[in-house]
């Protein structure tokens, strides 16, 4: 087994589980997701438009190259010194058993990674002002994308920064920066430096979205990353809730590492005693 | 008639006609795209009164919930309510708080964008039957516009495990949430929401509510989990 | 197998990464174990980010022991069949899953026979890598209950 830069080598059988994984994506084409589950039905109004500069309507994801996960950065990363050390540490920690937390993993904003696939199919709304990509069915997400030429001067960081547009033609070219540097990136967390640019085309039958993505942080990167996405275009379908937040049950953070503290919940799911049911409690930050 | 009453109530006339004239052509005037902005309630609601200002006509299994709901609540003990740890809070609720929302007008769909923790109801516009695959804190919503300026949003399966507003009232599965929106002026939106739960209330009642536009205003990105993190309130 | 084979660095680096997993880690259970448990359906908890069958079960002693089954979120459990009232508390099942490999009593769902002779699955039985589970009657019961 290969061994590549930085990564121990992973034990035999979490190969086996990993292989059978991307043998179910990939025999499972017809399907909607790598799962085989069924696809959802449509709902009519769906229809894709030659609108060179209509992004709306509804979005997947194509998995990433060399993955089924549309939001991996497939590749040998250049990470900085730093952002390798992070890797080493999650990766040790997984070949253990043991959980880190992530955002992700915590419920919060994914930032870059829902920016440049997310799991679940994403809606684009559109008009005049702005765009709007909103995630459903996977972490809740709405990233508002503003036709405008300079970032505001007032930028609060966030998990999804903020995001400028603006049309060259039937390309469109989104600016993000300001960042809050709680993204996790391929295990490594990136820095408040973070500043994503996006170069968007429309396939002319409506039906594909291309996205190249150029990833700079100096702290978590020694060069610029460049990252080429594929959108599809999806008959609709409704949109239903991923209330990620609802159910903080106690068996799924213990074990958990919590490297950074604000990932640890302050409220807690029990599983009642006997035929007590389940209850949640609150402790004082 | 002697002429200077003629004139008064030739000029009254005059006045009211025109009156009602400007009135009528500022509401014709409005297109879909006018109710586009970021919006804010008038005045927060943390208790549910109908239009005539008074309580919810609750069955009695129903009110003995309620009084649970707000006992707890006076006695410092949050867990009735699921926003205490960061469950969705749905509508009406977040209809009622004085948390802002964005309505975005799209071909397909009108967004409701709550700031608060980053909610999303995507109202389909295209009239075709949905599902109710199981309740959602937003319900299955789908809109019409009866014209220009009234938009129609009629919702179902909204879960019982939300509450209607912050004191604690209760809702079953079975509501059924009616809004009719419209502009009354250039930066106010009312909203008539009608609520039928034949499960909660021994009859079909109403409110009804205004938002003020957020002239300028941007959503900002709000993550629930970190703000009680930090002691502030859920909600 | 050429393909399969030209994937394998890109397969390595994504199955080190336990964040590109949703929620928590399948490090955390056994897919190459299944065990068989019996017993009467105490909650069902349809949330996110998942789902969970909660059921009591009797070990050799007669006493009561929780278990805790997991399947995914519901917009997915939908795609699989799954409805939410599909399992009701009070129900007596026979679920069969791949186990916490803590060893608590916890595990990811694989299947759920019903009381009318329903069988409703999880995301488990693709994963799953160990004997044939067909028959539920060949499936041994956890360690745990001493049966």
């Amino acid at each position: 087994m290969s061994k590549m830069k930085g990564m121990p080598i992973m034990p035999l059988k979490k190969t086996a589980l990993c292989l059978a994984l991307l043998l179910t994506s990939v025999g499972s084409q017809a399907a909607d997701n790598a799962f085989g589950m069924a696809a959802a039905p449509s709902i009519p109004g769906y229809e894709p438009s030659t609108d060179p500069r209509d992004f709306s309507g509804l979005w997947r994801a194509d998995p990433a190259p060399g993955s089924f996960l549309p939001f991996v950065l497939a590749g040998e990363l250049p990470f900085t010194e730093r952002a390798q050390a992070r890797v080493n540490y999650a990766q040790r920690m997984a070949a253990n058993g043991t959980q880190l937390a992530t955002p992700h993993i915590m419920c919060r904003p994914t930032g870059v990674n829902q920016a440049t696939g997310p799991i679940a199919p994403i809606y684009v709304l559109q008009n005049d002002t702005k765009l709007a990509f909103i995630v459903m069915d996977e972490i809740r997400n709405i990233r508002q994308v503003y036709f405008a030429s300079e970032h505001p001067d007032d930028i609060t960081p966030s998990y999804n920064g903020d995001s400028i547009a603006l049309w060259e033609g039937n390309t469109l070219h989104v600016d993000t920066i300001g960042y809050n540097g709680r993204g996790v990136l391929n295990d490594a967390v990136h820095s408040t430096d973070m500043h994503m640019t996006q170069t968007m085309t429309k396939s002319a039958d409506g039906t594909k979205l291309f996205i190249d993505i150029t990833l700079e942080d100096p702290q978590t990167f020694t060069e610029p990353v460049q990252v080429h996405r594929e959108w599809s275009w999806v008959n609709g379908q409704q949109p239903l809730e991923f209330d990620c937040e609802e159910n903080p049950r106690e068996d799924n953070f213990s074990g958990m590492v919590f490297e950074e503290e604000y990932l640890r919940p302050i409220c807690i799911q029990h599983e009642g005693e006997g035929e007590q049911l389940s209850y949640v409690t609150c402790e004082a930050p | 008639m002697p002429r200077f009453s003629q004139f008064l109530i030739t000029k009254c006339l005059l006045l009211i006609t025109t009156g009602s004239f400007v009135t009528t052509l500022q509401a014709a005037d409005f297109t879909q795209e006018d109710f586009n902005g970021v919006w804010l309630i008038t005045e927060e609601v943390d208790t549910l009164l109908t239009s005539e200002g008074e309580p919810p006509p609750l069955l009695p299994e129903a009110q003995a919930a309620y009084e649970k709901n707000k006992q707890d609540r006076a006695n410092g003990n949050p867990y009735f309510d699921h926003t205490t740890w960061c469950a969705s809070a749905g509508v009406p609720r977040l209809l009622l708080t004085a948390h802002p929302f964005e309505i975005m007008v799209d071909k397909r769909q009108v967004g409701f964008f709550f700031e608060w923790n980053r909610w999303v109801r995507l109202v389909d516009m295209s009239g075709a039957e949905l599902e109710l695959y199981y309740p959602l804190s937003f319900g299955v919503p789908s809109g019409h516009w009866e014209d220009d300026n009234t938009l129609v949003v009629d919702t179902v399966g909204l879960m019982h495990e939300t509450l209607m507003d912050n004191s604690g009232l209760p809702h079953s599965d079975d509501l059924v949430m009616t809004e009719r929106l419209r502009l009354l002026d250039a930066n106010t939106l009312e909203n008539h929401i009608r609520f039928e739960d034949p499960q909660t209330f021994s009859q079909p009642w109403e409110t009804v509510v205004t938002y003020e536009r957020q002239v300028g205003a941007r959503l900002q990105e709000d993550v629930c989990l970190d703000r009680i993190k930090q002691g502030l309130p859920p909600i | 197998m050429k393909k399969l084979l030209l994937a394998m660095p890109w397969l390595l680096l994504l199955c080190q990464a336990p964040s590109l997993q949703a929620h928590h880690s399948i490090v955390e259970f056994d897919y190459t174990k299944a065990y068989a448990v019996t017993g009467r359906v105490k909650e069902l908890q349809w949330t996110n980010p998942h789902s969970w069958v909660q059921v009591l079960a009797e070990d050799a002693s007669g006493e009561t022991i929780e278990f805790g089954f997991e399947l995914g979120a519901p917009v997915f459990n939908i795609r699989m069949g799954w409805r939410k009232d599909n399992v009701v508390p009070g129900d007596i099942v026979t679920v069969i899953y791949c186990p916490a490999v803590n060893g608590n009593p916890r595990g990811t769902l694989m299947y759920i026979h019903l009381p009318n002779g329903e069988t409703l699955s999880g995301i488990a039985p693709r994963i799953y890598s160990g004997p044939s589970v067909e028959d539920p009657l060949s499936v041994p019961a956890p360690p745990l209950l001493g049966l």
